[in-house]
């Protein structure tokens, strides 16, 4: 064990099989933090959207509820806040990975890219959430549809036809 | 009588770390874990993805052609603004597509960087393609909500 002087830097020491990544890779890397970023602002742009719809949505129909049917409202608009928060914590790991990548590849920073990865594992989990809840989504909205469809009256909507003037 | 403090300066100090990025294979491990999550999810988002999109599309279909038999007018009614949803929806339907399948094309080939160089470069390169399919996406998305809300606020 030999002794270090306390001013020695600290970091990554590559292995013997360790390869150096490359100027191509190290491009293609600062192309997914460009878009990855953009991405993400996106997707906070998204989050915030569906949030003040299901807040301002609440607001509304608790005017109309009383009772049960407020606490039925609140549950199904917690769920949609719930949804909507889970997009902002997709949009926050996909942006600190866009963030610690970029920071890597300007600082050349070996354990800010393994970080960076690390977010991006984690925008991976919160996006297979997503999915899933989406798919619950996607059925109830096709109940719903098909539950219209089938209490669809065609004679509400029928007018009388109004004559066009060339056919005075 | 030499001071053994002067010979331990003299020494030449052993490098203790190392700039630059590198493939370690911890880097690589990570990545294999990661396709084991992206896979699915990918999946997963094409399907519920494509439900919703068909749902709404198949809903406006639906009512638009149970309305009275009458001549098609763009101009006429709200046809113009039925059409202009019904384009957005197949172009962000199409960009959703592009960027789930590129997705899933990279992660597949990240799955065997491990031993796989190529694999690795060319992941690593439709994982760019990947971010920059959903970002078109999502800005078609949101643009078109907000083209939306600022039209039903023009009409009152």
């Amino acid at each position: 064990m030999t002794n270090t002087p306390l001013d020695a830097p600290t970091g990554f020491i590559p292995a013997d099989d360790d390869r150096p990544a490359g100027e191509w890779m190290e491009g293609y890397w600062a192309t997914i933090a460009l878009w990855a970023k953009r991405f993400a602002v996106l997707v906070f742009a998204f989050s915030a959207w569906q949030s003040y719809l299901e807040i301002d949505g609440f607001i509304r129909y608790q005017q109309w509820t009383v009772g049960l049917d407020q606490i039925y409202i609140l549950l199904i608009i917690s769920y949609s806040v719930a949804e909507a928060l889970l997009y902002g914590l997709l949009g926050y790991y996909c942006f600190r990975f866009a963030q610690y990548l970029e920071r890597a590849l300007a600082g050349q920073d070996q354990l800010l890219l393994e970080k960076a990865f690390r977010f991006l594992h984690y925008f991976g989990r919160v996006g297979l959430i997503i999915a899933c809840l989406s798919i619950v989504s996607s059925i109830s909205q096709w109940s719903y549809t098909i539950n219209v469809m089938s209490e669809y009256d065609p004679g509400q909507f029928s007018e009388e036809p109004v004559p066009l003037q060339s056919e005075d | 009588m030499e001071n053994p403090n002067q010979e331990i300066h003299d020494e030449p100090l052993e490098p203790t770390s190392s700039h630059g990025l590198w493939l370690t294979g911890r880097f690589l491990h990570q990545l294999l874990q990661s396709s084991k999550v992206a896979l699915p999810m990918l999946v997963l988002a094409l399907v519920a993805g494509l439900s919703q999109s068909l749902n709404g599309i198949f809903f406006q279909l639906y009512f638009w052609s149970r309305r009275a038999d009458s001549d098609f007018y763009l101009l006429e009614g709200d046809n113009l603004f039925r059409v202009f949803n019904l384009l957005t929806a197949l172009i962000i339907v199409y960009l959703f597509i592009r960027g789930v399948l590129e997705g899933r094309k990279a992660w597949l080939l990240l799955k065997l960087s491990e031993t796989d160089d190529d694999a690795l470069l060319e992941g690593t390169e439709r994982l760019g393609k990947m971010f920059r399919w959903l970002t078109l996406w999502g800005a078609v998305y949101i643009g078109r909500i907000i083209f939306i809300e600022f039209w039903a606020a023009i009409l009152g």
